[in-house]
């Protein structure tokens, strides 16, 4: 594609946000189905004023993004009519349109917003890269642009990242005028994926809030099983140094919906053919036809033991992650491939200089499954018993769990979905939200072909609905040798694996220290209201006070056992951080005190933390590491026959 | 016709489009009707008696009238709020400013 030098000065601020940006634009615009449409949709023209402003053609009328008298003046009236503006808010705006409303929203803004911008159609943002300087907006770090056709596989990741809980309430969706009217449908299932990314958020913190103290005391009771495994990283690398052919051998997942119980015999043509990838829940049902997956995964810290009594279980390889049930860990002589699940795995990895890479998941073990096998590169997943519905009025496959049945006593956690044949099928409100992830997986990366072989259940869009018998005829007639799921290397050697010892041995004065500063902190801030109250907010004293306080506040961002001791006291950190960004906004002073009151307490919660946190890594490192330790430099394994 | 009367929808038209350019349809929904119709009677009003305000020496460029009525109908119909918006402030607005000088001219002679 010929670049025009607006065109290139655009393209040069964006490759640094958007990666392969050239790549992407160059794909949309050459594929077949897009050229008709490449730039005639939408075109540039000038406006009373000398701008140049956006249009689009649709149903035979010319409809303009931007006023054609003054464009400036318009979205200044716009940006100006959305009130006042929080200093923490996230805005996501839907509507590229020539870039000015969004610039006029940021003259508007504080460094510490954000500005999600969505534009749902690639030819106004063609359009306009090639006639409008951007290159400011572009540059502006507050800025995370997202171009339907473009880089909207990205979107998720980045909310994910950026929207915090605490933030929610002080974040909006707003619309470029013209663009509710013209692009509805696209804006509308932003909308829906926006609120279904802010529901998962709640849904996150919800479990955070629950189980926080449950999840750190599970993390450090499996960190040593996790360093002295394989990662999913080096699998990944195993597999590409041994050129599997992840484009032509299918990966199937197994799930244990009810209508595993029709097809779970016709996996067994599967075997040696594809890498068949077992969640825990269904386990026990391969177990009892004799089928072996190649791989199992395994995440949930309460999952029922009696699911890996089958000794042959043991030996298979398994992936796993801090949360997994620790009892699992210790039985398996089968390969162990760990990923990351929480900010303390990364960043105690990454400390060390390895990758360890997360699996994306809507709260479904299958979701997981599915991230995993797409990681590795496979590009035709098959889905089996991935019923996510109440198929013939039953929960799970025979021989899964002994578990209660549809009642009434249930009946606010039921909805409703769309089977295959289109009729509505009763299922759990969690299992709605794993579909809708499916979908929005396959939807933000067409490059997987995605089969639906459950045969039942709920309908994925997006997925090819077939018999597993066809499934297999048409995508399973290649080789798969199993065996390249062994001999993976560890991520750490044994020398490597000191420096971890060492390394949990520092955490445990780390934690002292830690202690001390943050009793400090909450010295200062009492310090600082007296100040304040006195009147003294311009001396010395003060502004050394101040100083310090960022100091301690700062720590979260560079001290790895923050991250524990955060996940540990989620209820009361929420409890403060809800209202931490609230302010009257008239009165300085009361929001000086309100701030410091809450820093106090934040501080407090940490505290009251660290204690507990110590005694789980002086577990750790008397119980799982010391015990370990000698094994490490003799850890032999052993492999089953496949 | 009034140059207070003209003053107040100049004043209605210049919110509605103050509200249009913000994208806030909700505060026009209940009002751009009345607008509309007010604004249709004040031009339906000035291109009747053109020939009256001629032969005052006062020329109304009925024409121009009648395309920035079509104008504002065909936002209106399509729903094109940005067409509404720039028609209201840019081209309606401007008319009644004009016949609002008119009258005045001739309150005073």
């Amino acid at each position: 594609m010929e670049e025009n030098n607006l065109m290139q000065a655009n393209m040069k601020c964006l490759e640094k946000r958007i990666s392969q940006i050239h790549i992407r634009i160059d794909k949309y615009v050459n594929s077949a189905e897009n050229s008709e449409k490449k730039i005639d949709d939408a075109f540039a023209d000038l406006s009373a004023s000398g701008e140049t402003i956006a249009a689009v053609c649709k149903d035979g009328r010319n409809w303009y993004l931007n006023s054609r008298y003054d464009a400036a003046r318009a979205a200044k009236i716009w940006a100006d009519g959305l009130g006042e503006i929080h200093y923490k808010s996230i805005f996501v705006l839907g509507g590229l349109s020539n870039g000015m409303y969004a610039k006029a929203l940021l003259k508007r803004m504080s460094s510490e917003n954000i500005l999600f911008i969505y534009e749902p159609c690639t030819e106004v943002f063609l359009q306009m890269s090639e006639n409008v300087d951007m290159t400011d907006l572009f540059g502006d770090e507050r800025v995370f642009l997202f171009v339907e056709n473009i880089n909207m596989d990205n979107f998720r990741e980045y909310f994910k990242a950026i929207f915090k809980y605490e933030l929610i309430n002080y974040s909006q969706i707003v619309i470029s005028p013209g663009y509710g009217r013209i692009f509805s449908r696209q804006l509308g299932d932003f909308n829906e994926l926006c609120q279904k990314e802010t529901n998962f958020i709640q849904g996150e913190k919800n479990t955070l809030v629950e189980l926080g103290a449950e999840m750190v005391d599970n993390e450090l009771h499996n960190m040593w099983s996790m360093v002295t495994a394989s990662t999913i990283d080096c699998l990944q690398q195993h597999f590409y140094e041994n050129h599997i052919d992840v484009e032509n051998i299918p990966a199937i997942i197994v799930s244990a919906g009810p209508s595993l119980d029709k097809n779970i015999e016709d996996l067994k043509a599967a075997k040696g053919h594809s890498m068949i990838i077992a969640v825990d829940s269904a386990i026990r049902k391969m177990m009892t036809h004799n089928i072996m997956p190649d791989i199992i995964i395994t995440i949930d810290s309460h999952k029922p033991l009696v699911l890996f009594e089958d000794e042959r279980i043991k030996t298979i390889p398994m992936v796993v992650c801090g949360q997994t049930r620790c009892e699992i860990y210790k039985e398996q002589t089968g390969p162990i491939f760990v990923f990351a699940d929480n900010m303390f795995t990364l960043r105690f990895y990454q400390n060390f200089n390895k990758t360890i890479s997360t699996l994306e998941t809507g709260g479904s073990v299958a979701n997981n499954a599915y991230s995993l096998a797409r990681f590795l590169g496979f590009k035709n997943i098959i889905l089996v018993g991935q019923d996510l519905a109440f198929t013939d009025n039953r929960k799970h496959a025979s021989d899964v769990y002994k578990e209660k049945e549809i009642g009434e006593d249930e009946n606010e956690k039921y909805t409703y979905v769309e089977d295959m044949h289109g009729k509505p099928i009763l299922t759990y409100t969690n299992f709605c939200i794993y579909k809708e992830w499916f979908e929005g997986e396959i939807k933000d990366h067409p490059e997987c072909n995605v089969i639906n072989a459950t045969e039942g259940g709920a309908n994925i869009k997006g997925a090819k609905n077939m018999k597993l018998q066809e499934a297999l005829h048409i995508y399973a007639d290649v080789h798969f040798d199993n065996s390249c799921l062994y001999n993976v290397p560890y991520a750490f050697s044994d020398d490597e694996l000191g420096e971890v010892y060492e390394s949990l041995n520092n955490m445990l004065g780390r934690c002292d220290e830690l202690r001390g500063k943050f009793s400090q902190g909450i010295r200062n801030y009492m310090r600082f209201k007296e100040l304040v109250t006195l009147g003294k907010s311009q001396t010395s004293e003060f502004r050394s006070i101040v100083s310090k306080l960022k100091e301690v506040n700062s720590l979260n961002q560079d001290e790895l056992i923050i991250e524990l001791l955060s996940m540990y006291s989620k209820a009361d950190e929420y409890e403060v951080l809800n209202t931490m960004y609230d302010s009257d906004g008239n009165d300085a002073q009361n929001d000086s005190m309100k701030a410091a009151n809450q820093g106090m307490e934040l501080l407090s919660v940490y505290r009251d933390s660290v204690e507990t946190v110590k005694n789980r890594i002086t577990e750790l490192i008397e119980y799982d590491v010391n015990q370990d330790v000698y094994e490490v430099t003799t850890y032999d394994i052993s492999f089953v026959e496949k | 016709m009034k140059a207070e009367n003209i003053e107040m929808l100049i004043q209605d038209i210049e919110e509605c489009a103050v509200c249009l350019y913000e994208n806030n349809i909700k505060a026009v929904q209940q009002t751009i009707g009345s607008v509309v119709q007010n604004i249709n009677n004040t031009y339906l009003f000035y291109i009747n008696n053109a020939k009256e305000y001629t032969d005052r020496g006062i020329e109304i460029p009925v024409q121009i009238l009648l395309s920035q009525m079509q104008n504002l109908l065909e936002a209106v119909d399509n729903q094109d709020i940005i067409m509404m918006a720039d028609c209201l402030w840019y081209e309606i607005r401007e008319g009644l400013l004009f016949f609002k000088d008119v009258e005045c001219e001739i309150a005073n002679q």
